[in-house]
């Protein structure tokens, strides 16, 4: 009898060892410094002949493109300024196929795609400004993929939004809608058209008399398309023939995920104000990252935006099934994040990439966090 | 006295001074004024500069529901560079808005705060314009979006 508590405590000891041992953590594991000079917009990471690399852009500013591979060794720095000066044009996406074929976004419903080469110069155009007469244009993200590019695809028009069907397809352009859709486009075919991939979006949250401005928020994977909204708790998931296969509820278990759209005469009379204060105060799924070696999505959810340069931020932990795992509340003083423009985090075979907060804006440093 | 305390701090580090700012605003029972933050921020990027001289703060930041606006403003101010009288602050790392204009520039009224530092005093909500009188005091402010 003496020996039973003995017993107890040796099973409780094990017992939560076993537990500790069976829980996975999100570890800080390495930093890494890329030297890239500038502040970027835009990055990409992408694998190339079993190599990982990482690109890093600014349109606005210093209009320059430069490539790392993933141990943060430079492989090549060009200018697009010749591009934006004889195009007449403002780039805002950007996607890599390889480290010598790079995909340029024209923006501001220019609608003009370039393949460039590792010396920045153009080795293929194609233009979809015609889409403009139809009051149509496309956004980032682009993905770029063999010979096949995926963009989003903005268009405006009267009625909701019909279910996709062929009648829809031959009507697109006719009958326009209020939205925000992805399309996709076979490069180098000639004269192909944009396929469209996705029916409209917006019109799923959200009625016609508020804002529908928010974020691009698509994920291009291998066999499928993800979209998610600041609007909603829950992803989309299609197939890459446009139909929604499954609706995924996403749930923060530290933070509300909520935003309520703002009516489009409020937002005139407050000057974009209320729309930005909206967004910074509120939580919602802001990024969506998938890593494809460990088979978990990361969901970044920002909090209450803190100060100019501080937001706090979670990150959710979901299986392919959108179940949620976990969940790592970020420290604000040590890790970045922004809700506009640009997301600073990626996902390589060794983790998932953080931004640091960095006071020397020319050197980009990154933490590296496995989920493990 | 404030002035002279916030000089001896200066000497120290950007950190030491938002820091020691910070802590006087919550802290203290004195309020530091828009004019003190702008001064002991100058005095910190340009040591040996004369603040007095300036009647306007062109402020460009990447605050702002339109950062193109913010863009274009930029483009309608960059041949003012040249008057001494106008102090620049370009709180941005020119990722969000074109300062292609100041990058590199050695003009002595330029500050570029890559790091928006400036931001955290909050003296300007976005993007605009600062009128100094003739006592280094705020006499206006101006949004440009």
């Amino acid at each position: 009898m003496k020996l039973f508590p003995h017993l107890i405590i040796i099973l409780i000891i094990s017992s939560c060892s076993s537990n500790r041992t069976n829980k996975k953590t999100l570890k800080k594991i390495d930093e890494i410094d890329f030297s890239v000079g500038f502040a970027p917009s835009v990055i990409k990471h992408f694998a190339y002949n079993g190599e990982e690399y990482v690109g890093f852009a600014d349109f606005k500013s210093f209009k320059k493109i430069k490539l790392f591979n993933i141990n943060a060794r430079s492989q090549y720095s060009f200018s697009i300024k010749d591009i934006i000066k004889n195009e007449l044009v403002y780039i805002n996406g950007l996607s890599f196929s390889s480290p010598d074929s790079i995909a340029l976004l024209s923006s501001s419903g220019t609608s003009k795609l370039f393949i460039v080469n590792k010396k920045g110069e153009v080795i293929y155009k194609k233009d979809y400004s015609f889409l403009k007469g139809q009051e149509t244009a496309l956004y980032p993200p682009i993905e770029f993929k063999g010979n096949q590019i995926r963009v989003g695809l903005s268009y405006y028009g009267k009625e909701n939004t019909p279910a996709l069907s062929k009648e829809y397809y031959d009507n697109f352009f006719k009958d326009k809608n209020e939205s925000y859709i992805m399309m996709s486009d076979t490069l180098f075919r000639g004269h192909t058209l944009p396929t469209l991939q996705m029916d409209s979006l917006y019109m799923r949250f959200i009625p016609k008399s508020v804002n529908n401005t928010e974020m691009n928020h698509l994920l291009y994977l291998d066999t499928k398309n993800i979209f998610y909204s600041t609007y909603s708790d829950s992803v989309y998931e299609y197939d890459l023939n446009g139909q929604l296969k499954e609706v995924f509820s996403i749930k923060s278990t530290k933070t509300k995920t909520k935003v309520n759209p703002i009516s489009i005469s409020e937002m005139m009379m407050d000057k974009n104000n209320l729309f930005i204060k909206n967004i910074e105060d509120n939580s919602y799924i802001a990024l969506l990252l998938w890593d494809k070696f460990r088979s978990v999505y990361y969901a970044i959810i920002p909090g209450k935006k803190m100060s100019a340069k501080k937001t706090p931020f979670t990150i959710l932990v979901l299986d392919e099934k959108f179940e949620t795992l976990d969940e790592f509340t970020m420290n604000p003083d040590k890790y970045y994040f922004t809700r506009f423009f640009y997301y600073p985090c990626f996902v390589g075979k060794k983790g998932l990439y953080i931004q640091n907060q960095n006071k020397d804006v020319k050197n980009t440093n990154y933490s590296i966090f496995t989920y493990e | 006295m404030l002035k002279t305390l916030i000089i001896q701090f200066l000497r120290m580090s950007k950190v030491s001074l938002l820091l020691f700012l910070a802590l006087l605003v919550s802290n203290c029972s004195y309020n530091i004024t828009d004019e003190e933050k702008l001064e002991s921020f100058y005095t910190l990027h340009k040591p040996e500069g004369e603040f007095s001289k300036f009647n306007k703060v062109v402020v460009i930041n990447e605050l702002g529901g339109c950062l193109n606006c913010t863009s274009m403003f930029v483009n309608e101010i960059k041949d003012s560079t040249f008057k001494t009288n106008i102090l620049f602050i370009v709180s941005s790392s020119g990722a969000k808005v074109d300062i292609s204009p100041f990058i590199d520039s050695t003009k002595s009224n330029i500050i570029w705060d890559s790091n928006s530092d400036f931001d955290e005093f909050d003296i300007l909500k976005k993007s605009g314009v600062i009128y100094l009188d003739s006592n280094s005091k705020i006499s206006k402010k101006e949004l440009i979006n």
